[in-house]
């Protein structure tokens, strides 16, 4: 019983004394949205990541570079790895603060990488299958990403199936 | 404005903390009085220190894992998700910081005598319903210091502490399988050493 009270007065004492605070709700918040933003950022810019190596392989496959006038996977030196990197960080930032707090739960690391790389690659391929480079090598930036040298016409044509008309 | 009284009425501003179930006392503690903060405490000190003890097997050890199990989860009590079971999330901290120890390499061989597992055994009302968990219960304080650490902390877990399944795969992060897996496994090593005990 003496046991008891001890260690009930020793934790109370401290949080009396305000030797142990509660952590603010902020930094919970913040790591959460850091975490959030960052892992939006993250799987967002693999997706098209993956949308432009298929672009790529489709047009002058992977080592296209060896062949003359071909440009292989080099244009995606032009992808902004910077902002990637940024997210990257940003989602690692979120998981440390998380981390701290969130001990608890039970979450299946195995099963939400799976699931995000699947996630991933799903999304790559109907960005890929939506053909948006038709609209996005109208930016001058993404052109150079996606290669500047010609317009390449959308997977689904490539394939021999028919568009819509337009209205 | 603030009223104390025994263990069994603490009451601040009129309201009786042992009413509330655990995620309402959390959230009054978070936003309403620290101070309820004892009740907590009292809730789950002693749980805490059988499990603490049935992870480290040595009472200090089990005492400064409570303490610190305490500390850190008051830290966090904002972080913890109202929509959650409390007694998980404590259990889950508890954990980590057992294991923590082990891994400093603080555990030694025990002298000391109190019965930390043997006590629920004398706590339960229910033995009659329970006969089977109390039999293991009963074995359990003898030998179960000779019990591999991944069952003894299941076992502890399902026997002393009546959690589910479920409850132990979110306080261990494993799959309900492997939860019953260890469990039937633990009992039967459990047994063996007792059968060589005899």
């Amino acid at each position: 019983m003496k046991k008891k009270n001890d260690l009930t007065t020793q934790v109370m004492e401290k949080i009396e004394k305000g030797e142990v605070k509660m952590t603010p709700k902020i930094y919970f918040v913040l790591g959460s949205i850091m975490m959030g933003v960052g892992l939006a950022g993250v799987v967002f810019g693999m997706s098209f990541l993956t949308h432009l190596i298929l672009f790529r392989m489709r047009v002058d496959r992977p080592i296209g570079m060896l062949i003359a006038g071909g440009q292989g996977m080099t244009p995606l030196i032009h992808f902004p790895w910077l902002m990637f990197g940024f997210f990257l960080l940003l989602t690692y930032l979120g998981v440390l603060l998380v981390q701290q707090y969130e001990f608890s739960y039970r979450r299946s690391l195995w099963g939400i990488v799976l699931a995000g790389m699947t996630f991933i690659v799903v999304l790559g391929c109907l960005i890929d299958r939506m053909g948006v480079e038709r609209e996005l090598q109208k930016v001058p930036h993404l052109r150079r990403i996606y290669g500047e040298q010609r317009l390449i016409p959308s997977p689904p044509e490539v394939r021999g199936f028919r568009r819509p008309e337009p209205r | 404005m603030k009223e104390k009284t025994s263990r069994k009425g603490i009451k601040i501003n009129g309201m009786e903390y042992q009413k509330l179930v655990d995620e309402k006392l959390v959230r009054y503690v978070r936003n309403v009085d620290k101070e309820a903060y004892r009740e907590v405490i009292a809730r789950y000190q002693e749980k805490l220190m059988r499990y603490a003890y049935g992870i480290v097997l040595d009472e200090q050890i089990a005492q400064d894992v409570v303490q610190n199990t305490l500390i850190k989860a008051f830290k966090n009590l904002r972080g913890f998700d109202t929509g959650r079971k409390f007694s998980s999330w404590i259990y889950r901290i508890a954990h980590n910081e057992a294991m923590n120890e082990i891994n400093r390499g603080k555990k030694f061989i025990s002298l000391e005598t109190h019965n930390w597992l043997g006590e629920k055994m004398v706590s339960n009302e229910n033995i009659e319903e329970e006969y089977t968990k109390q039999e293991i219960r009963k074995t359990m304080g003898e030998v179960f210091k000779k019990i591999d650490l991944k069952y003894r902390e299941v076992l502890t877990l399902y026997y002393l502490e009546d959690k589910s399944y479920e409850e132990i795969g979110e306080i261990l992060r494993m799959p309900m399988g492997t939860v019953g897996t260890r469990i039937n496994r633990g009992k039967r090593l459990l047994k063996e050493v007792y059968e060589k005990e005899k």
